[in-house]
């Protein structure tokens, strides 16, 4: 008779508990579950492997301080997620704001060859920082736009601005 | 409706945002014009995409061992704190083991003054309210310092700390209780000067609290 082969059972609550409590193997379990998530997460929001390794390491030095606030009211994902999201915020709060300003000016393409055509995960990688991160957000990620403002600390204005934006200067790269 | 408004409204028409009659001016301009129904086409077809895309994509290398480099140099405030509140945890014990092995102690010590039988009733209930009222504010500032400054004790302290409080309370209750049949005990008025003593260390730990010493 075949063996019957099952992937072990991991408690995340357990990990979540023991790691409180000071485990580093636990914590390093809890890394190892969420880690290519949060990466993909901070890449796609910088556009950058570099900048998003290093977002992703201080995401999990964040979380491994504040570990002792978390109470488990959200799944430990989605509060993980908030943390990445809020590390990306921090690293380009000055780039954001700036872009604010900008989407009220009326888009304007970046600098891209026109004769390639880019797939659409290298054209979210060209776009600007502010709209790069709502279009993120809100159309990979699917956050509503009140919690991509309160995330980024701009207005719900702000994100539908950039969203639109986002959306036009993908349609110009990605379509011939 | 025009090509430019249509092409305006096309975010928020696949988005469904769209209120009132514009859902269905929209719908019926992208039924007669080729070009801004190719542009809404496109435009479903990229957030769909979009929404296929990997959420799931490894770093390059394994950070982990860069994360733990990080945490095990950073300054140890999560053990620091762990046994800087296990040592107020103790401190709080030892006040209420001191509270109750006082209420063991028997008879006089050799030399001690005693207080005549009319001297002493007097001089006994004057400490008392001295030392309950003194006992009182140090419990109520420690109370007030935990309530205020949650982050700053450990649940497991806080229970502990409130567990010792309450033997702390019943000690005073029991000395209380002693006085009150037999008024005259200098041995229980001694016993109240140790609980004075123990409330001013609860002051030193409301203190601590406060002023985020340990």
């Amino acid at each position: 008779m075949a063996a019957i082969m099952t992937e072990p059972v991991v408690d995340e609550n357990a990990l979540v508990t023991s790691a409180q409590s000071g485990c580093l193997s636990s914590f390093e379990s809890l890394y190892r579950m969420h880690s290519g998530r949060v990466h993909g997460l901070c890449l796609r929001l910088t556009g950058n492997a570099a900048v998003a390794e290093d977002l992703t390491q201080e995401t999990f030095i964040r979380a491994w301080r504040s570990l002792g606030g978390f109470r488990g009211d959200s799944s430990f994902g989605s509060w993980l997620f908030r943390i990445a999201v809020n590390a990306v915020a921090a690293r380009y709060r000055s780039e954001l704001r700036r872009a604010a300003w900008e989407a009220k000016a009326p888009a304007r393409a970046v600098q891209f060859d026109p004769t390639l055509r880019l797939d659409l995960q290298q054209a979210i990688s060209a776009l600007p920082a502010g709209a790069r991160a709502v279009f993120v957000l809100h159309d990979v990620e699917g956050y509503r736009h009140e919690e991509i403002a309160e995330q980024l600390g701009v207005a719900v204005g702000t994100s539908k601005a950039q969203l639109h934006r986002a959306r036009r200067l993908l349609r110009e790269m990605i379509q011939p | 409706m025009k090509c430019e408004t249509v092409q305006n409204l096309l975010d928020d028409y696949v988005d469904g945002l769209l209120i009132g009659e514009e859902p269905e001016m929209v719908a019926r301009h992208l039924a007669s014009c080729p070009d801004c129904a190719r542009l809404a086409n496109n435009l479903r077809e990229m957030l769909q995409n979009a929404k296929g895309l990997s959420r799931h994509i490894e770093p390059r290398r394994d950070l982990w061992p860069a994360i733990l480099e990080q945490i095990e140099n950073e300054p140890k405030r999560r053990v620091f704190r762990t046994v800087r509140l296990g040592v107020l945890a103790v401190a709080a014990a030892v006040l209420a083991i001191l509270a109750g092995s006082l209420l063991m102690r028997g008879l006089p010590r050799p030399g001690e003054t005693v207080l005549t039988a009319v001297e002493a009733p007097v001089r006994l209930q004057q400490e008392v309210l001295v030392v309950e009222a003194e006992y009182q504010r140090a419990r109520r500032e420690l109370v007030a310092a935990m309530d205020q400054l949650p982050h700053r004790l450990a649940p497991e302290t806080r229970t502990v700390i409130d567990q010792n409080l309450a033997v702390i309370d019943g000690a005073i209750q029991e000395i209380r209780t002693s006085l009150e049949k037999d008024p005259e005990n200098v041995f229980l008025f001694d016993m109240l000067v140790a609980e004075q003593d123990s409330s001013l260390q609860l002051l030193g730990l409301e203190e601590a609290i406060t002023s985020n010493t340990w």
